[in-house]
């Protein structure tokens, strides 16, 4: 008996010993006053913990002096300390940081916080206050695994986007742009102003709901919309000039060093009179100018929300007569017809008007850029005793023109007007079940007209006059519809989604050329020619699919998504592919064993697996063999024209297909001022589509089929950190990528080439199995030898002479890595926002020395082959002047491989933000007067015009080459927003 | 009731979707070849399908191959002219300098093969051909025209790089299937240039028994065109097989040519497929069907190419040529528009026989003439040993030119008499590089021509040099393709 009772007060003494521990209640509610469920309360310092009910209740025990912790996605975390009270209740406030931040993904949105794919947003504030042309500049440095390249500096040109390096190579690598829901090709004619946000799925599984066509990743824009507020007007503008950085011009030789050069390779045949001298870069590089002008209004009622934009742009470039006009009009209507039905509409209307200066040509066929350089100095631009106005004529080979000729001989313009726009309908037909409809069109109509007269170019005069005109005409309607189920059981959330998506293209082209035209050279139409060829086309491409999506997550901590997708293309003999995926997230922050690891406030873990199909760049016939239709004499009676089988059917073409796996985390620590997101990924692109070149023995000398494998692994970083938050406020964004690149099978035996040198007649881009793509081939200089003044290239195949077997991979286009910084700072009024970008490691093959180097023709050079070899002048590094048209010193080898690595600051804005919210002005909501200065500063060990230029543009395989290509310009310029 | 019409409207986009016809786009503004990968499926249904074809095939004459490519390999790359203008390529094949790379090298075998390939497709399909429309008489006349063109091509391609890939089979479709079996076609061997030559030789004969005897201009082949050809191929093909080409040169002199009595009416436009003409591609002008080759030899606004060289001159003044020397060059005054070192600028020489070079001109090309196969004849039999036929035969030319008749007596010097005949008389027509070559007198010929005041221009021309390299584009393309020695 005794024993028993000194162990009951054993234990009583124990218990006490553990303190006054007691039951603590409360509700936990947020700031709308309803109750939060889910909410964990933890007790500082040990791993006990409960979670908040369906109403926000909860009950723990405690002991006294314990801290209760409340967390909560979402909202702010609250600490509160136990002391005798028994019921503790807790308002929880919103945490507007970047995890609360709503993402566009593909049909549909979710929180940032719940994303389980790797993502990245550019948002308004990248927009806003940085002059850009095309919506797609916006994107350059700012998303990690993003590489945007500016192969062009002509206003209206083209940008190469890569998301994850190149998977194909003829199917297109460029990624899919979905606006508000319409998927095309090409933004660059839609208003940056316009647009509200852009999004880059970047992994398959994000992106793996576009299926067809996402290998390339999907870019999602979303255009503004009204929100239920008085009418907002907004108004902005802005102004500036730009001009080449002349830092970087080439010097070429002047008139009396030109004929001394003459004299070595032709001579005695320069006329002895020609002794005048002109620079002719001063004559083509001139002062660009940007103006921009936007108007829009925005606002709504419970029912309705509109917003209607209308803008007007106009760039012209440094050199002319390049230029690009655009005026766009948007209407972004929203209306909530009943409480169920919803419709909406955008429709955005654009006209712009192109003007071409031609590059990327050499001095002989009309390019701008190598005629500046190449023509000889002694020349004017107008034959001073000629019969009406001569552009002056080179006594070497008179269709040479001067740079002037080509740039203002012919008249030429393009206009577009295109009608880019949707309908959409959404039905809420039980609680969580949602029916959208969404009809889209892209009407273009596009039309080029060139008149050359027959007077002041020798081209021109012997053809007494020549124009041409081309007109096109497309359509493409989509019609889609999505079937959306969401629910929540307890702390399990799902969302379901099923649909069906079907879009055609028909597209017709007429084009017209003529010459023999009348001597009123005032009349360019082509009614006029005396000698008319005419021809036209149609083209049509249709595609299917059906697909659906699960989404699951539980508490917000575990994430499942899985989706599916199957895409018939009209394109493809095998029409139809299937595309599944599958990504989980794992939110390790909010399990319990985290919960005192303070300095972390949010860790997401996620993976993912997904195949994506691409068939964008083929053409639309490619299965067939095709027969084209020539015209001949004609035969009586009449049998038609003559025919000639074009192409090869390939009766097995099918999806290029890319699988791409996925693995990355998401930390913000310290109170959420650092976010760091970590991505690594391997692409695997099977049965990539080839043009694979035959040997020209059989009649038609390409196929288009799968025919090879490309592999894209690699690893990226987006750091966003809020550096100072106080009076001066300091925020930092960098990201930094790094992709590999490798081409792992070839069906028929490589190596392929591409990238055809004019001057040398040589390929310089190389396909083979174990290369990346972008690789250079050629010779290995081995310098100048000292006895002949010609090039040695180095014997690789140990042979003992010189032959096409010393060819070998010379360099890489793709770079090491890519990077983008910005820097906003903010101090009361003012803000400074700077942004560098650049790429590491890259190799760029200078095709233009070839022609300024050669010394193998008429053509003028650079001050570098002032040191060319002599018998006085042995040990150099530039070759004997050759003449004759012998290329052998300018075969594609090291010589011309220059590291192409650059840094540039892109853009350095600083704002003003003369009213801000005023209380006393009403009239004016906001007024920021602006100034950014534009690719003032490029650091780079390049010796050409431009580091990010490419001859070749978009090209997949035909990378980093250098081909008098239109340089990009320095800009400055001064803006204004009022918004009303 | 509303709201059931929704999931209406996305079971009928459903529909739409599953709906195979939406996947089969056809294209519209080009034909089909091949509707199935059968083998033996048909390739043309129609008379005027095959007919197409062949047209297609004969329209190759008019291609850069036979605009400026065949004058500058037969007449820059001999003595007659020098390669003018500003083109690399073009300077290396004058100077016999040409490396792999060169640009006329390979799109001259792009050009050969492709209309082999053209004319492959009719020879082999023609018979096929079930439509009653096409007569069995025209079907042998369309196998007979096809293999003419087959065979015109092989043999410029032998004469070029002698040995020479054998395509006879064409390939319209490639397919995982037929892969295996086509493989080769692909990706051809060189065969030896005998074995190419015995099939050029087996396509005449069969196009010689088919072909029509007259035409409805000279462009199509008849049986004179066939028989110059034949003749041609046997003077070159090594041995010389001279019995053949004087059978052959008989059977065209046969054919009712006759030589025009002013050598001028040849060359001034007065008439199209003149009698003398055997084989004439005819341009009826315009942009669709003009000749714009025309313009790459005469004219002042840029420098142009195959200018008469100085040996050339020499060799019309030495003679005492005028009527066919003034026929073939003439001269202008280029100062202040170019000036080189080989003339000077105030009488420049331009050639004269292609007189229309304006855009879309209707200029003609004569490829074959009774001239050429009268001296071809007149080699024939001098190499038989009859001397004075060919002296006979070598006088008819020469009386027109207004020349007295020629002095040699003994069969070599009746052999230079006539290459010097050849050369005069044949001047810019694409024959001196090959006559050379045949008769094996290319380099001692080449090395030893003179330039501007006599002055040897030290071409160095050697035994590998004769032909042409295989070009490097298509070595890289082809591993079964060997090179030729010396590049």
């Amino acid at each position: 008996m005794s024993r028993f009772f000194t162990l009951f007060i054993i234990m009583f003494l124990s218990l006490s010993l553990f303190g006054q521990d007691r039951n603590i209640t409360g509700k936990v509610t947020g700031p709308d006053g309803m109750g939060l469920p889910g909410v964990t309360v933890l007790v500082t310092g040990t791993t006990t913990g409960t979670v908040t009910d369906l109403d926000g209740f909860y009950k723990l025990a405690v002991s006294q002096g314990a801290t209760l912790r409340f967390s909560y996605i979402g909202y702010a975390t609250q600490e509160v300390q136990v002391q005798s009270q028994s019921t503790i209740d807790v308002v929880l406030e919103e945490d507007i940081s970047l995890l609360n931040e709503v993402v566009v993904i593909g049909y549909g949105t979710q929180k940032k916080a719940d994303l389980t794919t790797a993502v990245a947003t550019v948002g308004e504030e990248v927009l806003k206050d940085r002059p850009i042309v095309s919506p797609v500049e916006a994107l350059q440095g700012k998303a990690a695994g993003v590489q945007v390249i500016q192969p062009s500096g002509k206003p209206g040109s083209d940008l190469s986007v890569r998301v994850r390096g190149s998977t194909s190579v003829l199917a297109g690598n460029e990624p899919l742009y979905v606006v508000d829901g319409v998927p095309t090709t090409d933004i660059n004619g839609l208003n940056p102003n316009d647009i509200e946000s852009m999004t880059i799925l970047k992994d398959a599984s994000s992106a793996a709901i576009y299926g067809a066509r996402a290998a390339n990743g999907v870019v999602l824009v979303t255009t503004k919309r009204g929100k239920e507020n008085k009418p907002v007007i907004s108004f902005n503008t802005y102004f500036g000039a730009s001009k080449f950085n002349d830092s970087r011009m080439i010097d070429v030789l002047n008139t009396f060093d030109y004929r001394e050069l003459i004299n070595e390779i032709m001579p005695g045949s320069l006329d002895p009179s020609a002794t005048t001298f002109g620079v002719w870069s001063d004559s083509v590089f001139g002062i660009g100018t940007k103006q921009s002008y936007q108007l829009s209004v925005g606002g709504g009622t419970e029912k309705t929300r509109y917003f209607v934009s209308g803008g007007y742009l106009s760039d012209q470039g440094i050199i002319e007569p390049a230029r690009f006009d655009r005026t766009s009009i948007r209407i972004n209507l929203d209306n909530d017809l009943t409480g169920w039905l919803k419709i909406g509409t955008n429709l955005n209307l654009i006209h712009s008007r192109t003007k071409d200066t031609p590059d990327n040509a050499s001095s002989g066929r009309g390019g701008v850029l190598m005629s500046t350089l190449n023509t000889p100095p002694f020349l004017h631009i107008w034959k001073d005793d000629s019969v009406g106005w001569w552009y002056d004529p080179n006594p070497f080979q008179p269709s040479w023109e001067n740079p002037v000729a080509y740039m203002d001989g012919p008249d030429q313009e393009s206009v577009d007007n295109r009608l880019f726009g949707n309908i959409t309908g959404e039905a809420r037909i039980i609680e969580g079940l949602t029916f959208k409809t969404n009809f889209g069109i892209d009407i273009l109509n596009h039309q080029w007209d060139y008149y050359l007269n027959g007077i002041n170019t020798t081209y021109g005069r012997n053809n007494n006059g020549m124009g041409s005109s081309d007109k096109y005409n497309s359509n493409t309607w989509l019609w889609e519809n999505t079937l959306n189920y969401t629910r929540m059981f307890g702390k399990h959330n799902l969302a379901a989604l099923v649909g069906e998506s079907t879009q055609k293209f028909k597209g017709n082209d007429s084009y017209i050329s003529g010459n023999d035209f009348p001597d009123d050279i005032s009349v360019t139409t082509l009614n006029a020619a005396n000698s008319i060829s005419a021809s036209t086309d149609v083209q049509q491409w249709s595609l299917a699919s059906i697909f659906g999506r699960v989404m699951y997550h539980y508490n917000n901590k575990y994430y499942l998504t899985a989706s599916v997708r199957h895409d018939g293309s009209s394109k493809l003999a095998h029409h139809w592919g299937t595309m599944p995926s599958f990504s989980a997230g794992w939110r390790i922050s909010a399990e319990p064993f985290m919960q005192n690891v303070n300095f972390i406030d949010d860790l997401k873990l996620r993976g993912g697996w997904g195949k994506n199909g691409n068939q964008e760049g083929i053409s639309n016939y490619s299965r067939y063999g095709l027969i084209s239709y020539y015209r001949r004499p004609t035969t009586n009676p009449l049998s038609g024209p003559s025919a000639v089988q074009v192409t090869y059917g390939n009766p097995d073409l099918k999806w290029e297909t890319t699988a791409q796996s996925n693995i990355g985390f998401d930390l913000t620590i310290l109170r959420n001022r650092v976010t760091l997101s970590v991505d690594a990924y391997l692409k695997k692109t099977s049965d990539v589509l080839l043009n694979v070149q035959l040997p020209s023995t059989s009649q038609i000398s390409f196929i288009q089929t799968n025919a090879g494998d490309i592999e894209n692994r690699g690893i990226e970083f987006n750091i966003v950190s809020v550096n100072l938050d106080k009076v001066v406020k300091w925020n930092t964004e960098f990201n930094m990528s790094f992709n590999r690149n490798e081409v792992t099978a070839l069906k028929f035996p490589g190596p392929y080439y591409f990238g055809r040198i004019y001057s040398n007649n040589q390929d310089v881009s190389v396909v083979d199995i174990g290369l990346p793509l972008g690789s250079f081939y050629g010779y290995v200089s081995e310098g100048v030898d000292p006895e002949t003044g010609d090039m040695i290239y180095k014997d690789i195949n140990n042979n003992g002479i010189f032959d096409s077997g010393d060819r070998t991979v010379i360099g890489d286009a793709q770079p090491k890595f890519t990077f983008g910084l910005t820097n906003a700072l903010s101090w009361k009024q003012f803000d400074l926002n700077f942004f560098f970008q650049g790429s590491v490691g890259n190799d760029i093959y200078n095709a233009t020395r070839i022609d300024l180097e050669g010394m193998f023709d008429s053509k003028n050079q650079s001050v570098a082959v002032l040191d060319r070899w002599t018998p006085e002048n042995r040990n150099t590094d530039i070759p004997r002047a050759i003449g004759k048209g012998n290329v052998y010193n300018v075969y594609n080898s090291t010589r011309f491989i220059e590291d192409g690595t650059y840094v540039r600051l892109k853009s350095i804005t600083l704002a003003y933000r003369a009213i801000d919210h005023h209380p006393k002005i009403k009239a004016i909501q906001s007024l920021s007067v602006y100034i950014t200065g534009q690719n003032l500063l490029t650091f780079t060990g390049y010796s050409g015009f431009d580091p990010e230029v490419n001859a070749f543009g978009t090209s997949a395989t035909e990378l980093g080459i250098d081909y008098g290509t239109y340089p990009q310009s320095m800009s400055l310029i001064l803006g204004l927003n009022v918004e009303f | 009731m509303k709201k059931i019409f929704f999931p209406v409207i996305l079971l009928l986009g459903i529909i739409v979707t599953s709906c195979e016809d939406f996947l089969e786009m056809e294209p519209v503004s080009q034909g089909i070849a091949v509707e199935n990968t059968n083998a033996d499926s048909i390739l043309y249904k129609t008379a005027n399908e095959v007919e197409a074809a062949l047209a297609g095939a004969y329209s190759d004459f008019k291609n850069e191959y036979f605009q400026i490519d065949y004058y500058v390999n037969g007449d820059a790359q001999g003595d007659d002219c020098y390669a003018g203008a500003d083109n690399a390529a073009n300077f290396q094949i004058d100077d016999y300098n040409i490396d792999a790379i060169n640009s006329n090298v390979s799109r001259d075998w792009g050009y050969l093969y492709s209309t082999i390939g053209k004319a492959n497709a009719v020879i082999n399909n023609v018979e096929a051909v079930s439509d009653p429309g096409l007569t069995s008489q025209r079907k042998k006349e369309i196998l007979g025209e096809a293999s003419f063109i087959r065979a015109f091509m092989y043999f410029q391609l032998v004469q070029l790089w002698g040995d020479v890939p054998l395509q006879l089979k064409e390939v319209s479709t490639i397919s995982a299937e037929t892969l295996e079996e086509i493989y080769p076609l692909l990706y051809p061997p060189r065969t030896a240039k005998a074995e190419v030559y015995q099939q050029i030789i087996a396509d005449l004969e069969i196009a010689l028994a088919n072909v029509k005897a007259t035409a409805e201009n000279k462009g199509y082949a008849t049986k004179g065109t066939i028989n110059a050809l034949l003749a041609k191929v046997y003077a070159t093909q090594e041995p010389h097989d001279w019995n053949k080409v004087k059978q052959y040169c008989d059977a065209v002199i046969a054919g009712g040519y006759s030589l025009m009595p002013n050598f001028d009416d040849l060359w001034n436009n007065s008439q199209e497929n003149c009698a003398e003409s055997i084989f004439e591609i005819n341009y009826n002008g315009g942009s669709t069907d003009g000749n714009w080759g025309a313009k790459m030899w005469r004219g002042t606004d840029w420098k142009k190419f195959n200018i008469p060289s100085n040996d050339l001159v020499k060799a019309f003044d030495e003679e005492q040529d005028v009527i066919r020397k003034e026929a073939s060059i003439i001269w202008q005054d280029v100062t202040g528009i170019w000036s080189d070192e080989h003339w000077p600028q105030t009488n420049y020489p331009f050639l004269n026989k292609w007189r229309n070079f304006v855009e879309g001109s209707d200029q003609n090309y004569i490829i074959y003439r009774l001239a050429d196969i009268l001296l071809l004849k007149a080699e024939a039999l001098n190499e038989l040993g009859d001397v004075a036929g060919a002296a006979s035969l070598v006088n008819q030319i020469r009386t027109r030119a207004e020349l007295p008749n020629t002095t040699a007596s003994s069969q070599d010097a009746m052999r230079l008499a006539i290459e010097k005949e050849r050369r005069l008389e044949l001047v810019f027509e694409g024959h001196r590089w090959y006559d050379l070559k045949r008769t094996g007198r290319a380099i001692e010929v080449i090395n030893n021509v003179t330039g501007v005041g006599g002055a040897p221009i030290g071409y160095n021309l050697t035994q590998e040099r004769l032909i042409w390299p295989i070009p490097q584009s298509e070595l890289d393309k082809n591993v079964n393709l060997t090179q030729n020695p010396g590049y």
